[in-house]
């Protein structure tokens, strides 16, 4: 079963999770996504919590309704694309202000970010 | 799905002595449909002796609680499925024994449901009660109770007895059997286990409501997992 961070709310956990697989392409352009049942099993968590999620995730225009069907990936590449830097700067964010704070420089801090990318 | 916030249980001042014990002190509780209720609190605190009450299986209480707009009554028990937290079948009967008295007993009772749901727990139903483990009879009875189309479902510490490996099946069984326009009740007091099916949590201390609020926003509001609201309201409580 999916594995939250505990003290963070759930529905927002999983619309990082969601767009997270858009990123990644595991959800492309105008794919189908499950159902609320089936989601709220696969997450592990209440149906109205997955209700939640997708309706913030159709306020951003990420997913839409085909009524009586269901929701889509309703998002085309570029979108995606600069979605994916988003969420990427919004990670990297902290990173960055930690190494600051203990002295790496940009240089040093690149090498790191390199050596860990190779490593990972 | 949309909000819903018909009130499907409603219980106003009600008082349970047990002697000179009061299992429930003046406790009042709205509940509404299409919910998950986590119903928390330690040992002792009252949860069974409520839900025993919504169960229709205690009378002698103060106070006044409805179901669906009627008092307790035998409507109410024909709409309400409840697992208890304490075996009761004879020992000597079989899984299939257990099957067929629901059968005959509750007429929303889906057979074939049922044995869907035991054949998904690996359970068998030649399988005799004084055969299986705890953790076996607890699936089994869950099975039972998933198995009624019930519009209110009351279980009490669903998880109590399970290693972890089951208790995500439990889970799994109950949000997949889950009727979004019943309601669910579910005691506990392995919170950390369960937390994240609930969509509002009831805190209960020494037979009176603490704390009744959605998940989500007590997540959002303190920074902490339910578990950890838990540990700090009754802390005090587990030395005592």
């Amino acid at each position: 079963m999916f594995e939250f961070n505990k003290n963070e709310p759930l529905w927002q956990q999983i619309i990082l999770d969601i767009q997270t697989k858009i990123a990644s392409g595991y959800y492309t352009t105008g794919t189908q996504i499950e159902s609320v049942r089936e989601l709220a099993s696969i997450y592990g968590v209440n149906p109205n919590t997955i209700v939640k999620s997708l309706s913030v995730l159709e306020d951003k225009g990420i997913l839409k309704t085909e009524r009586g069907i269901g929701k889509f990936v309703d998002m085309d590449e570029a979108a995606i694309e600069e979605m994916k830097i988003e969420l990427a700067s919004r990670l990297i964010q902290n990173v960055v202000k930690q190494c600051k704070a203990m002295g790496v420089d940009q240089i040093l801090f690149d090498a790191i970010a390199k050596k860990e990318y190779m490593h990972e | 799905m949309s909000e819903n916030n018909d009130v499907m249980i409603q219980i106003d001042h009600v008082t349970k002595s047990y002697g000179s014990t009061k299992a429930l002190d003046d406790f009042s509780l709205q509940l509404s449909t299409g919910k998950i209720i986590g119903l928390l609190g330690p040992n002792g605190s009252g949860k069974t002796t409520l839900m025993k009450i919504l169960a229709g299986l205690i009378h002698d209480y103060c106070g006044s609680v409805t179901i669906d707009g009627h008092t307790i009554d035998p409507y109410t028990k024909s709409i309400v499925a409840y697992l208890s937290d304490e075996p009761y079948f004879p020992k000597w009967m079989k899984i299939r024994d257990g099957i067929r008295l629901y059968h005959d007993f509750y007429t929303d009772f889906d057979v074939e449901k049922c044995m869907h749901l035991i054949k998904q727990m690996e359970l068998d139903p030649n399988m005799s009660i004084k055969s299986m483990s705890k953790g076996m009879n607890e699936k089994f009875l869950l099975a039972l109770c998933m198995a009624r189309n019930a519009l209110v479902y009351i279980l009490d510490e669903p998880i109590g007895g399970v290693d972890p490996a089951a208790r995500e099946e439990i889970m799994e069984t109950i949000l997949s059997n889950y009727n979004p326009n019943g309601l669910m009740v579910i005691s506990t007091h392995l919170v950390k286990d369960i937390e994240r099916i609930f969509d509002e949590v009831v805190l209960i201390k020494q037979g009176s409501v603490v704390l009744h609020r959605n998940a989500e926003e007590l997540r959002e509001e303190r920074n902490q997992s339910i578990d950890d609201l838990f540990v700090e309201v009754f802390r005090h409580d587990a030395f005592n």
